[in-house]
């Protein structure tokens, strides 16, 4: 976007934002999602992680035999900025009907009871000790690591083309019991499978 | 179109109707053309209408629905912002020739992915339209927002192709063909169908000409069917016979006419030269009258040709006056008791100069008793005669003639036979017609105006009896036979006859005779004065009024046709005189019709009498004057 107004003559430029700007609120007026259009947050990496892991949770099925919890939460360790825009988004937008809530988890022990762990870039400490105790749980377990999928994680963030990807280990999500939409699948930039 | 149209008409119906220029058949085709290619028009059009609108529906369709599978399929790559992905799924619209382009526009209206088919002709906008569907040109353009699990993801634009002129073209082609083939099938079938339509009419149309062409009145239309054309083609037939019959009568009596026409100019050509024939030696007579040096016994063989002359004019115009009075209906009987053989005997009498001069033998075979008939024995005898000269005329000298009389039941039969020419059978049956004298005998012929046989079978007939002819062949001789009923009343003596060369004592008249042809009044006046008449002459009606006043005569002969005042207004001013109460006007005309007759009545005559005058018919009105 900035590319497009970088490109046009200045007034023109004034001209698109303000269109822009407009047609955003619009979509706010139009749309009950208003989030996904906020601009500010849009273009804020930490936004972004906390958009995608709201959306995850659409694409996942978690097995049905687990006792179903009133709530749906989200455990976010190691990076309070992503876990800020998810407390901000979640109240509004509820996943597979459920109320969804963040929890800010500073131990391991906090992690546990969550449908879906979220470990950030500012986690100190071994991944593979974090998220032993999940193990063959149905918990999804994202990571922002560079080798997160061989610690054990089920979908890890990565930056490809100055855009934050994913990729998918099919192995982590079959041990954890959950079955990842192929829709998924298709935008992973890697898919690691035995 | 229309040429090769009607050389399909053409192939289809010979053409058969000449002198029709628009036949009943072409009109009936031009109908079934007419509407069916409207009622196709009409169908065709509402189909293509239906289906244009159908097409769109379907088409509309078509692309909502490949915008949904495409939100479906792109949600997640708009969702994790992955253009690529997204690009990819619509590349996979290259399977779709029916989408031209699409695109992606994200939640800020900006073009996020898009595709294009072959080398790109659409371009696709950088900012994303309003959403809904759009016809414009040949393209249908569908903008829709992209939702996923309530969430707004971004918008969906898709363009396709819109052919409404292919489709138009398409459509054309089937209607087209459709059309034809109706066309055929319909003029196949309205052929066959028309034919129990036309197929009557063309045989009474056929029959119609025919009768024109040919003046045949003969031929008939055959009725096929019960309907209008039924009752028409029975109509026809109807007027056709109408006017067979009329013609057939037509002809009849053209025929009739025509010949009764040429029996006439005969006639008159006979009858010429039948006069003219005495004319001569009564011309040589005239000269040798007027010669100074005539011997008694010369002026006496010439007052002899004289009196013979006459006599047989006589004859000829009475046998003319009395065929046109049968023929008119006018001629009177004088019935008396007469006695057969007297009316023979006279007649035996008449013929004997015609026998004499040609040596014929007549032998008269009368019955043994008397036959006595109730006739006129004037006509009587003028039948027997002309019976007689008949025979003598037709019969080569030195013939056999007889003549028989007997009793056949209730009629007298007289039969004259003779060894003459004879007769074909076929001539036989006109034999009695007025005028006609038998073919080829012309050579043999004495004269006379053939009238002699008409003129005794309508004697014969007045009197109630049949006149027959017989003939055993042509050279075989002939004979005729009258039946006369025979009267049972007793015998009396017939009364005699008026004879008419003695002129009978009678009591004298005062009589005037007025006529402006002197000869005719004088010759009149001097038989009368010879009677032993008084007798006054006037030449014209002026000098007969004065005389009359004078002489008061008792009988008046006047002629009608006089310059001045005529015979009828004489008549009137002679009727307006107290002394003429008890004369006798008798009017003289040259016309014997019934009209004379009665305007002379009108005027005051008592009788009437027709030129020339017979003296002895004066002799019978003097001899009424007496006994009155």
């Amino acid at each position: 976007m900035a590319l497009v107004a970088s490109s046009s003559p200045p007034a023109v430029g004034r001209r698109r934002v303000a269109a822009l700007v407009c047609l955003a609120l619009l979509g706010l007026l139009v749309c009950e999602s208003s989030v996904p259009g906020n601009a500010a947050e849009l273009y804020s990496e930490s936004s972004v992680k906390a958009v995608y892991l709201y959306r995850f949770a659409g694409y996942v099925e978690w097995p049905s035999e687990t006792p179903t919890p009133t709530r749906f939460t989200i455990a976010v360790m190691g990076d309070d900025q992503v876990a800020e825009a998810l407390s901000r988004l979640l109240p509004q937008h509820p996943i597979s009907g459920q109320t969804a809530e963040v929890r800010v988890a500073h131990r391991v022990a906090d992690l546990a009871g969550a449908q879906m762990i979220y470990i950030g870039e500012g986690h100190r400490g071994d991944l593979r000790d974090a998220l032993a105790g999940v193990e063959h749980r149905p918990v999804l377990v994202v990571t922002s690591e560079m080798d997160g999928l061989a610690a054990g994680s089920t979908v890890n963030f990565v930056q490809a083309n100055n855009k934050i990807r994913f990729e998918i280990s099919l192995d982590a999500a079959t041990r954890a019991g959950l079955k990842i939409s192929s829709q998924l699948l298709a935008l992973a930039v890697r898919i690691q499978h035995d | 179109m229309t040429s090769s149209v009607r050389r399909i008409a053409r192939w289809l119906w010979p053409v058969k109707a000449q002198g029709v220029r628009h036949s009943m058949r072409g009109k009936l085709m031009w109908v079934v053309v007419f509407t069916t290619t409207t009622a196709l028009l009409l169908a065709g059009g509402a189909t293509l209408l239906r289906d244009l609108d159908r097409y769109r529906t379907s088409q509309s369709a078509e692309l909502l629905t490949e915008a949904d599978i495409l939100s479906l399929a792109t949600a997640p790559a708009l969702a994790f912002d992955d253009r690529e992905t997204a690009t990819r799924i619509l590349t996979g619209l290259r399977t779709r020739p029916a989408v031209l382009a699409a695109a992606l526009y994200d939640t800020q209206g900006s073009l996020f992915a898009q595709y294009a088919r072959g080398n790109g002709a659409i371009l696709l906008a950088e900012r994303v339209g309003p959403p809904g569907l759009r016809v414009i040109a040949n393209r249908i353009e569908l903008t829709k927002t992209i939702a996923d699990k309530g969430e707004w993801l971004g918008t969906i634009y898709l363009v396709s192709a819109y052919d409404v002129s292919g489709a138009l073209r398409d459509y054309a082609r089937i209607l087209a063909l459709v059309a034809v083939l109706s066309l055929a099938v319909a003029l196949v079938l309205s052929t066959l169908l028309q034919r129990a339509l036309t197929a009557p009419l063309d045989a009474m149309a056929n029959v119609a000409r025919q009768v024109i062409g040919q003046r045949d009145y003969s031929l008939r239309a055959s009725k096929t069917t019960q309907d209008e054309v039924g009752v028409v083609v029975e109509a026809f037939n109807s007027m056709l016979g109408e006017v067979q019959d009329r013609t057939r009568a037509l002809e009849a009596t053209n025929s009739a006419l025509a010949e009764s026409d040429k029996r006439k100019d005969i006639f008159i050509a006979t009858l010429a030269h039948e006069l003219r024939n005495p004319l001569a030696p009564l011309r040589i007579a005239g000269r040798l009258l007027a010669s100074p040096a005539l011997t008694p016994a010369q002026l006496e063989e010439t007052r002899a040709i004289i009196g013979r002359q006459t006599s047989h004019m006589a004859l000829l115009l009475d046998d003319l006056l009395d065929a046109s009075r049968i023929t008119r209906g006018a001629l009177q009987l004088k019935k008396d008791v007469v006695d057969l053989a007297d009316c023979v005997a006279a007649a035996v009498e008449a013929a004997k100069p015609l026998f004499d001069r040609k040596r014929h033998r007549l032998s008269v075979l009368a019955a043994a008793e008397p036959i006595v008939l109730e006739a006129d024995p004037v006509r009587l005898t003028q039948i027997i005669t002309n019976l007689l000269t008949n025979a003598g005329k037709y019969t080569d000298p030195g013939g056999e003639i007889s003549l028989r009389t007997q009793v056949q039941d209730r009629f007298a039969l007289v039969s004259v036979r003779d060894s003459g020419i004879g007769l074909a059978p076929e001539a036989i049956p006109k034999l009695f017609e007025m005028f006609s004298q038998v073919q080829g005998a012309g050579t043999r012929s004495e004269g006379g105006l053939g009238i002699g046989l008409a003129l005794a079978k309508g004697l014969v007939t007045l009197h109630g009896g049949r006149i027959e002819a017989h003939s055993e062949g042509l050279g075989r001789g002939s004979e005729f036979r009258v039946y006369l009923p025979r009267t049972v009343r007793a015998s009396g003596a017939p009364e005699g006859n008026p004879d008419d060369g003695e002129v009978k004592s009678a009591s004298t008249r005062r009589v005037l005779v007025v006529d402006d042809n002197r000869d005719a009044a004088d010759g009149l006046a001097l038989f009368l004065r010879i009677a032993g008449h008084e007798v006054a002459v006037a030449y014209n009606a002026s000098d007969a009024l004065s005389v009359a006043d004078r002489t008061q005569p008792q009988l008046l002969l006047l002629d009608i046709g006089m310059p001045g005042m005529n015979g009828y207004e004489l008549a009137r001013r002679i009727r307006d005189r107290p002394w003429s109460a008890h004369s006798v006007l008798v009017a003289i005309t040259g016309w014997g019709q019934e009209e004379d007759k009665r305007r002379a009545g009108q005027a005051g005559f008592d009788q009437h009498m027709t030129k020339p005058i017979d003296p002895a018919a004066i002799q019978t009105l003097l001899h009424d004057l007496d006994r009155g």
